[in-house]
């Protein structure tokens, strides 16, 4: 008997990665396939994600039997299976596709799961499965501790854009929001609830993040997740879109929750007054579907992104520094970066490389951040409004795949001649630390 | 699979703290260890407390040290000098405190904890 347990269960994994595999077990013609998927946790209150982080097919030298009644395969490749799972410190899915026959348990599915998992799920650290993928959607049934549970479930595929499959409650013009009638003839019908739907998490909330989010809520986002451990302070006035005269001392998440609401009252605030990578910010971190990320620092920015590249999340980087000589400005360079689990991460490039990290680090030792004599860095509200209005562009494109074309997911900004131009990703590098980490999840 | 090819400085800390793992991730990362309780002097508590250690340079340079968030003083202060550092997806203190490094004598991992375990005789 099926008991209650986390509310939805999704399974996260590269589009990429998500192509390959369905190139397996949907071959034209030939027998049925099935694999066995290796996940690794990251919870929150209310769902369990499960990271794919690889898999291996069922092999032609373990079966055992292919027919009507479906595929068999050996207990020994069972135990491969578990070893494995066990070295990698996490989970199985079992997979398989039902092509155009459509997404169900057939007996021999229901029996081949319920013999094979229970057991699984006593001696693994992670939830386990089976899913059967049809045409429209996928029946996933899933254990943990050897107890089957009930959940919503669904399959989220992340590269350029975030495709939930199957999707649900998303039908064209429905809930539509007459205040994005313009946006929905840009960007597409469909986008109005797939924001409205969409959890964005912003993390630093003064010059690129106030912009962010104000953008944010004109756009549509149903749920944001304001994450910021400071006051408002007069200097902060100057850049921060939605800061007032009276500001001085109110929290930043505060202040940006009113600008959220008077906006649209309907827009749920999560409100996260700590700074990255404090236990609670990374916990609401969790919850998004996107970051965007707004901080002043490469250390913070370089734990955002090992913490997304960790939790399969994609993030959105923005960031600008500004030099001046003798009163003049010399140079403004910043850059919109995006980082999907299909792409290099900010550890693959020059910005966050060991020297740049080690020189932060030498400058800003342990306790410098909250010392009163902390260096303050030059900012202009509006070189910051550039930056943050093409991270809401990615941030838009990622949830409705709006733009239709291949986008660089790079951009470099010149604040002193004034342009932002798209550029080649770096590639990926050998003993990247972050990458080395990608859907890891939760610590184990 | 047990003991096959383990990395020495985790064979060393095993004999002198109760099971010391090693949890490198892939792809050619420095070696990490956990500690999982580790007696912690004083006033500090909870103890036995879990430490986390990487070894980058090692052993030229001393391996870097972090303990279990949750370690707090007797009026629940954490050590002097902190930041939370995120470290094999969670959350870490990381504290400054300076000691000789390489020692008089050979170095060993065991005498770099044990140096930066001094740190939890001060009381703040």
């Amino acid at each position: 008997m099926a008991s209650a347990g986390p509310a939805r269960v999704e399974l996260r994994i590269g589009v990429g990665d998500f192509r390959l595999l369905r190139s397996v077990l949907e071959p034209s013609g030939g027998r049925e396939r099935a694999a066995f998927l290796f996940v690794r946790p990251s919870m929150t209150a209310d769902c369990v994600r499960l990271l794919v982080t690889g898999w291996w097919e069922v092999p032609d030298a373990a079966l055992i039997g292919h027919d009507d009644r479906g595929l068999r395969w050996s207990a020994d490749f069972n135990v491969q299976v578990l070893g494995e799972a066990i070295s990698r410190r996490g989970g199985v899915v079992l997979i398989h596709s039902h092509g155009a026959l459509g997404a169900y348990f057939s007996v021999t599915d229901s029996k081949v799961a319920a013999s094979l998992m229970p057991p699984f799920s006593r001696l693994l650290a992670s939830a386990v499965g089976s899913v059967v993928l049809g045409e429209k959607g996928a029946a996933a049934r899933f254990w943990v501790g050897g107890e089957e549970f009930v959940q919503r479930f669904g399959i989220a595929m992340i590269g350029e854009t975030i495709h939930t499959w199957p999707t649900v409650g998303l039908a064209e013009h429905s809930l539509e929001r007459r205040r994005l009638a313009r946006q929905n003839l840009a960007i597409g019908g469909t986008s109005d609830a797939a924001l409205r739907a969409a959890n964005v998490a912003i993390v630093g909330l003064c010059g690129g993040g106030s912009h962010v989010t104000q953008q944010l809520t004109h756009a549509g986002v149903g749920n944001l997740i304001l994450i910021d451990d400071q006051p408002v302070e007069d200097v902060n006035r100057g850049r921060m879109v939605g800061s007032r005269h009276d500001d001085d001392g109110r929290p930043k998440v505060d202040v940006l929750e009113r600008l959220v609401l008077a906006i649209d009252p309907s827009v749920v605030v999560v409100k996260v007054p700590a700074r990255v990578p404090a236990p609670s910010s990374l916990e609401a971190i969790k919850h998004a579907d996107v970051v965007v990320a707004c901080v002043d620092s490469f250390v913070a920015r370089e734990q955002i992104n090992s913490f997304c590249r960790r939790h399969l999340i994609p993030l959105v980087d923005i960031g600008l520094t500004i030099e001046s000589k003798n009163g003049q400005l010399a140079s403004a360079k910043g850059q919109v970066v995006v980082v999907t689990p299909d792409s290099s991460c900010l550890r693959c490039s020059p910005l966050l490389s060991d020297a740049v990290l080690d020189a932060e680090r030498a400058g800003r030792p342990p306790g410098y951040d909250s010392a009163l004599d902390a260096q303050a860095d030059p900012q202009v509200v509006s070189m910051n409004g550039v930056l943050a209005s093409e991270a809401v562009n990615c941030v838009l494109h990622l949830l409705t795949g709006y733009a239709g074309t291949t986008r660089t997911g790079w951009w470099a900004y010149d604040g002193q001649v004034g342009s932002l131009v798209p550029c080649a990703r770096p590639p990926r590098r050998l003993r990247c630390d972050a990458c080395a980490e990608q859907g890891h999840g939760d610590p184990g | 699979m047990d003991g096959v090819d383990e990395h020495p400085i985790v064979v060393e800390l095993r004999q002198s703290f109760r099971e010391a793992r090693d949890v490198t991730p892939e792809g050619g990362q420095p070696l990490y260890v956990l500690l999982p309780a580790v007696d912690l002097a004083g006033p500090w508590h909870p103890s036995p407390a879990r430490i986390l250690l990487r070894f980058p340079g090692w052993p030229d340079q001393r391996p870097d040290f972090f303990i279990d968030h949750a370690v707090v003083n007797a009026v629940g202060e954490p050590p002097r000098s902190n930041s939370d550092q995120l470290v094999l997806g969670e959350t870490w203190r990381q504290f400054s405190y300076g000691f000789a490094w390489p020692p008089a004598s050979a170095p060993t991992a065991t005498k770099a904890v044990l140096a930066w375990l001094a740190r939890f005789r001060e009381a703040f």
